[in-house]
């Protein structure tokens, strides 16, 4: 069965990037979750390696003191 | 005319005297970092569609809370966010020793996604801007830093190994 897009998602692929105040900070990363969520839901795209990460990747060599803060962190979650 | 977003992108990028100044305010800015980074910064959300994502450029970028990070629900912040904070450097795969490699695949690899720079905050200090200027800027709308629909252009690129 095909799947059907969500309301949060149609008729805004072509939309030119927009520029958001604070104060509509919520309202838009609500629709940014159902976004993220029908990507995770779409069965014609759901791949054996998972999802991609675009951006920085830890080095395992790493000192990581030298980017998180004191508290630390764990790496790529 | 050009509005000053778009003055700001066209102007060349200062890369070599920014990113040897050792002030931590003027450190190159990764625009597809993780929340738990040091000074990490909210700057934009992932809207669109699942088919074609669409960053909104927050007015003025947030440093993130716990309150801002909940907001993402059952999926991952770095699925509905996008954070930046300082460049890692030697630290991360993507860092060739001079440049970041992952904007070099992006501008190199993949097609403009829009023709109107978009209005960014952390333009200036972006390390993608810095390297590869406005051709970056055309092709970030798309990033979603943790992706689970994606091209085959799209994973080639984001892989270090490539």
């Amino acid at each position: 069965m095909d799947h059907e897009p969500s309301e949060a998602s149609k008729g805004r692929a072509s939309m030119p990037p927009q520029q958001i105040a604070v104060e509509d900070f919520t309202q838009v990363a609500f629709e940014g979750v159902l976004r993220a969520i029908e990507a995770r839901n779409r069965e014609d795209f759901r791949l054996p390696y998972g999802p991609i990460i675009y951006g920085i990747v830890w080095d395992p060599d790493m000192q990581l003191r030298e980017v998180f803060g004191p508290q630390g962190g764990t790496p790529g979650q | 005319m050009h509005d000053p977003d778009e003055r700001d992108a066209l102007r060349p990028p200062e890369r070599k005297a920014q990113d040897t100044c050792s002030a931590s305010d003027s450190l190159p800015l990764c625009p597809s970092a993780q929340p738990e980074m040091e000074s990490s910064v909210v700057f934009g959300v992932v809207g669109g569609s699942v088919e074609e994502p669409r960053l909104a450029y927050l007015k003025e970028p947030q440093p993130v809370t716990d309150e801002i990070l909940e907001l993402s629900g059952p999926v991952k912040p770095t699925e509905v966010f996008r954070f930046a904070a300082p460049c890692a450097g030697s630290g991360c795969k993507h860092f060739d020793g001079a440049d970041c490699s992952l904007a070099k695949r992006t501008v190199s690899m993949l097609p403009a996604a829009v023709n109107k720079i978009p209005p960014c905050r952390i333009r200036p200090r972006c390390r993608w801007w810095r390297q590869e200027g406005v051709a970056a800027c055309m092709r970030c709308p798309v990033v979603v830093t943790e992706n689970y629909r994606f091209t085959e252009e799209q994973r080639r690129v984001a892989d270090p190994d490539q």
